[in-house]
């Protein structure tokens, strides 16, 4: 069906009005990140708050976290504070093995969240 | 049930639900049943066994009757089945559900066209001696095109052998493309693995032979007609056969997965032995492959006693149904029951009234058989049987 895509700014969002519901995406998922709408009847994901970024906001989580243990930026753009620490400090993906290049990264992980 | 009893370990907060029910474990059945019900009529078709005759034909109908059935569990599953037909008209090829559509479509032509040609003489005979809405209704099965001259019903038969021998790689194709559905999701250890779709195929071939012969023997004593012995030691020696390849090749699978011993052995091995320890041993292999097969040696070696053997062949296929149905279950819900953490489990309740439950499961799982029913009333599949018979008297 191809109901996600990935935005211009590279976000991966679901289209609801053209997801059928099969769930097989929740099944790849290796990172337990996607699940079932119950109400939209479609599968649903974090959408990086893309209704707060696009208006230059911070997603809701990372401006709530009481010890900024999340930051979120621009790839993008090389002199962002993301970029920076992507480049300097010690930093993880989970599941690398997979090919998945996630744009998740973890700094000082010395192995997968458990 | 307290969440507690359901969850062991640690699972990624997403996972709590087990995302597909007893309806996804119903549709490999059922796909695989028309495969191996279309593999078995070609084996007269194709490769000439002229001793499985008797059902070649009602095979194909079987095989009918299961696959207009076959897309159902999954329409009722989706969240959205009114766009259903769009996953059809808008594909998105890196996704292999997108390819459902078209194979299945593809291949329903394909068994429709076979039927229609083994069919063909009897429609014409039944639209030119018939009257009122039944000659309407066979004169347009017949496409209203009237000529069964030796040359025509000549040409038939070449075409539809032409036709089955397609029909043979597009039912492994069928089959093991829902194979695949499962073996290219690397992020579950117990499905990702290149031997799904052939492990797939050949549990198919043996679960629509044994149902076959299962069918077979209702329909004769329905009829109060004498079972063809030699038809039906026939299909369970083939059916021998694909239990040895079906079983070297699920324990091909269990035991590299152990050798190897990867990381994900841990959570595997809890899996079989804890989650889905009975169905795994118990139902799939022992009583769905180990007793069947000692069954089907034994038939092997008993002289005469055709009704002995006819008991144990039942028995069998019964018990080989119950282990492929089995052994979808272990595939399915199994999958789903490892976490994605890999350190966690997590258990499926199935829900009676529901609309992924067991209720429309059953309902569903009729259906093939009332549509088989009434399909072998348009087109009776055992004409030729008769008329033998007759002679004979």
């Amino acid at each position: 069906m191809g109901a996600t895509y990935t935005t211009k700014d590279g976000v991966v969002l679901v289209d609801y009005d053209y997801c059928i519901g099969c769930r097989y995406c929740i099944q790849g998922c290796p990172y337990g990140a996607r699940y079932f709408n119950t109400e939209k009847g479609t599968a649903d994901k974090c959408t990086w708050c893309y209704h707060r970024i696009t208006k230059g906001l911070l997603p809701a989580c990372v401006q709530a976290c009481p010890t900024g243990a999340r930051k979120f930026g621009d790839m993008l753009d090389k002199n962002s504070e993301v970029n920076k620490i992507i480049d300097e400090e010690r930093i993880n993906l989970l599941k690398p093995d997979l090919g998945t290049k996630p744009k998740v990264f973890y700094i000082g992980l010395d192995r997968e969240v458990k | 049930m307290m969440l507690e009893n359901l969850v062991w370990g640690y699972v990624y907060p997403n996972e709590s639900e087990i995302q597909w029910s007893i309806l996804i474990v119903l549709y490999p059945y059922i796909t695989g049943l028309v495969a191996g019900a279309f593999i078995a009529s070609s084996l007269y078709h194709v490769f000439g066994k002229n001793e499985i005759k008797p059902v070649a034909r009602f095979a194909l109908l079987t095989a009918l009757s299961f696959l207009l059935v076959a897309m159902l569990p999954l329409l009722v599953h989706l969240g959205h089945p009114e766009r259903g037909i769009e996953i059809m008209f808008t594909p998105h090829l890196t996704s292999a559900m997108s390819g459902f559509g078209y194979i299945f479509s593809f291949y329903l032509i394909i068994v429709v066209l076979e039927i229609w040609l083994s069919f063909r003489e009897d429609i014409v005979k039944k639209a030119l001696s018939s009257h009122g809405w039944k000659e309407l209704l066979y004169s347009s099965l017949a496409l209203f095109s009237f000529d069964i001259s030796e040359k025509a019903l000549h040409d038939d038969e070449k075409f539809a052998r032409k036709l089955a021998i397609i029909g043979i790689p597009s039912a492994a194709f069928l089959h093991g493309y829902v194979g695949f559905i499962f073996g290219g999701i690397k992020a579950n250890p117990w499905w990702s693995t290149p031997l799904m779709p052939i492990i797939f195929l050949m549990s198919a071939i043996v679960s629509g032979i044994a149902l076959l012969i299962l069918l077979y023997i209702v329909a004769m004593k329905i009829r109060k007609h004498a079972i063809d012995h030699k038809c039906l030691q026939s299909l369970a020696h083939y059916l021998w056969i694909f239990l040895i390849l079906d079983v070297t090749l699920e324990l091909l699978e269990i035991i590299s997965m152990k050798y190897a011993s990867r990381e994900d052995i841990d959570i595997i091995n809890r899996l079989l032995s804890d989650k889905i320890g009975f169905t795994f041993w118990g139902v799939q292999l022992t009583l769905g492959i180990l007793i069947p097969f000692i069954l089907l040696l034994m038939v092997n070696f008993i002289k005469k006693r055709d009704t002995l053997k006819m008991i144990m062949i039942s028995i069998s296929c019964i018990f080989v149904v119950i282990g492929v149905f089995a052994m979808r279950w272990n595939v399915v819900i199994g999958g789903q029951e490892i976490s994605k953490s890999l350190v966690g489990t997590l258990t499926y309740v199935p829900v009676f009234f529901s609309r992924e439950g067991v209720l429309p499961a059953i309902i569903i799982f009729m259906l093939p058989f009332i549509i088989l029913r009434v399909v072998t009333a348009i087109l009776p599949p055992w004409k030729d049987m008769e008329e033998e018979t007759q002679k004979l008297d």
